[in-house]
């Protein structure tokens, strides 16, 4: 036996920071791997399922009324919205299940349950970017709507939406194993989110009573801000990024607590 | 801080389960400074908390109160193949494993590979392998990282006869650099890879200088299984201590706990570990 083949690792103090970089390099990898398994096409899903929701949705609509609130084409206007509340969504959803599904790789005293959590958001968040760029990119050239893309505010509502997933997802992670109840509930009120969340209209044509009850939600401001870095006549009257991102600090700081406190029993189940 | 000679240390690390009808304590307010250069034998009788207090060690459990400090590069429990993905190839898994540590990948795969005498097979998904064939694979990648502390749940030995002895050569020669902390029920095991004890008893942890000590103390455990166990042990808890040989190796390097202790004895509950 060459026992001197082994890669000999002396231990050195190693700043926690490097390890924990190094962990989540490992994991994003290993999701990447794993994300789709066995299916076939692989990332090609991560593309073709929102297009498909984009596309259905719009040949509905394209035949029930003329035109969209804003802009001539309905890909484009529901593209708009599906893709950046799936910055939430998506990302929401990968985090509630990070600990259970990674749970196994704990008894590697490298890996933190924080680790899985930054290398979920992180993936989803990469795939969010490129499913964007793909889909708008492919909707805009197909259709030739007139758009003026506003870093300004694209980027800043991309990122609230990242925020709030965030602080949504870690704390569901802990709660969802406390209450399972509140699990059912949570997922149950969630399913029609999209359809208060301005996704398929923009909120100035609502009421107003309406409309300020449904500025509550704080995916409408992310919704509304998004479409205002891609149509340039769009002048949205309630868009306040500052609130979603608040609800994702508050949320993640509550999910920090969580976990702090009860994290440990999401690993002994 | 401790010093660069304790690979972990304890402080005031309590740990309990709420389980039907009460609460099962692991332990209760351990400080303890484990130094280099020793191997434990972790003792207790069944359901005393022994395979916790290792996730414990590993980072898979944390503790409810207090925390555990890592100064070495400790293992994860030797043969752990609950980390494999199903769906990868036992090269993606061992890659994966070689990542976190930040090791040569091609060469911890060559390695294993090698070792684990699976051949083609490292390109297969681990699904299609035997158990045999994973047990062995994740025995391989223990064995290809040099680790400081290797933590040890019952060393179950895998594979066929000529497998068995080369893990055993080559477990044993891992053991000239790095330590172990080892939870057996076979007493000569302990005995080979082992110089001292740690006996888990009703959420105390007695730390005997000298293994034969802790064995004796273990066994004692065992036959008083029902009665009063916390008077006897309360009594024996400080003998048992003095009794190891301080000058054998060296007094800085007892497991005993030294510093750690002087720390405890500031806190109201001092001799925290002796009462129950």
């Amino acid at each position: 036996m060459t026992d001197a083949a082994a890669p000999r690792k002396r231990h050195r103090p190693e700043s926690p920071f490097r390890v924990h970089l190094r962990v989540v390099t490992a994991l994003l990898r290993r999701e990447m791997a794993t994300r789709y398994g066995r299916t076939s096409g692989g990332y090609f899903w991560a593309v073709a399922e929102p297009a498909g929701m984009i596309g259905m949705m719009s040949m509905a609509f394209a035949a029930l009324s003329r035109k969209p609130d804003l802009g001539q084409s309905f890909i484009v206007f529901f593209a708009t919205g599906f893709l950046s509340f799936n910055f939430y969504r998506m990302t929401a959803l990968q985090l509630f299940s990070a600990v259970r599904s990674n749970r196994a790789l704990l008894n590697y005293p490298n890996v933190a349950i924080y680790d899985a959590m930054v290398a979920r958001l992180l993936l989803q968040t990469l795939t969010n970017c490129m499913v964007a760029v793909v889909i708008l990119g492919i909707a805009i050239w197909y259709t030739g709507q007139t758009v003026q893309l506003d870093v300004a505010w694209i980027a800043p509502a991309l990122g609230a939406a990242t925020l709030l997933a965030f602080g949504v997802g870690v704390m569901n992670s802990v709660l969802f194993q406390m209450f399972p109840l509140y699990q059912r509930v949570f997922l149950i009120v969630n399913r029609p989110l999209f359809i208060i969340s301005g996704v398929l209209y923009i909120p100035e044509i609502l009421p107003t009573q309406l409309r300020e009850l449904i500025a509550w939600n704080p995916l409408v401001h992310v919704v509304s801000g998004f479409r205002q870095g891609v149509y340039p006549s769009y002048h949205s009257m309630i868009t306040q990024l500052e609130y979603p991102a608040l609800c994702g600090l508050v949320t993640l700081a509550l999910g920090l607590l969580l976990l702090r406190r009860f994290g440990e029993r999401l690993m002994d189940q | 801080m401790t010093g660069p000679q304790a690979s972990l240390v304890f402080e005031n690390v309590s740990k309990e389960f709420r389980v039907k009808g009460g609460v099962k304590t692991v332990v209760r307010d351990l400080n303890m400074a484990i130094p280099r250069g020793r191997s434990l034998a972790l003792l207790g009788r069944n359901g005393a908390g022994k395979s916790t207090l290792l996730s414990m060690v590993a980072g898979a459990l944390k503790p409810d109160r207090g925390r555990i400090l890592r100064n070495a590069n400790i293992s994860f429990p030797l043969g752990f193949a609950g980390s494999f993905h199903r769906d990868l190839s036992g090269a993606q898994n061992v890659r994966f494993v070689a990542r976190i540590y930040g090791v040569d990948e091609e060469m911890l795969i060559d390695y294993v590979q090698d070792f684990a005498e699976i051949g083609p097979f490292i390109d297969q998904p681990v699904r299609v392998y035997s158990s045999g064939m994973k047990a062995r694979l994740a025995f391989g990648v223990s064995m290809g990282i040099q680790f400081d502390v290797y933590l040890v749940d019952e060393l179950t030995a895998v594979g066929d006869q000529n497998f068995k002895k080369k893990s055993k050569t080559v477990f044993e020669s891992k053991l000239a650099n790095s330590d172990v902390i080892m939870v057996s029920h076979s007493v000569n095991q302990l005995r080979r890879y082992c110089d001292c004890g740690l006996v888990l008893e009703n959420g105390r942890l007695e730390v005997f200088d000298d293994l034969e000590a802790a064995i004796e103390r273990h066994h004692r455990n065992m036959r008083e299984v029902s009665g009063a166990v916390g008077e006897v042990v309360e009594d024996g808890v400080g003998p048992a201590r003095r009794k190891s040989r301080p000058g054998r190796r060296g007094a800085g390097r007892g497991a005993s706990p030294g510093p750690a202790a002087r720390r405890g004895s500031k806190a109201a509950r001092a001799p925290s570990r002796n009462a129950t």
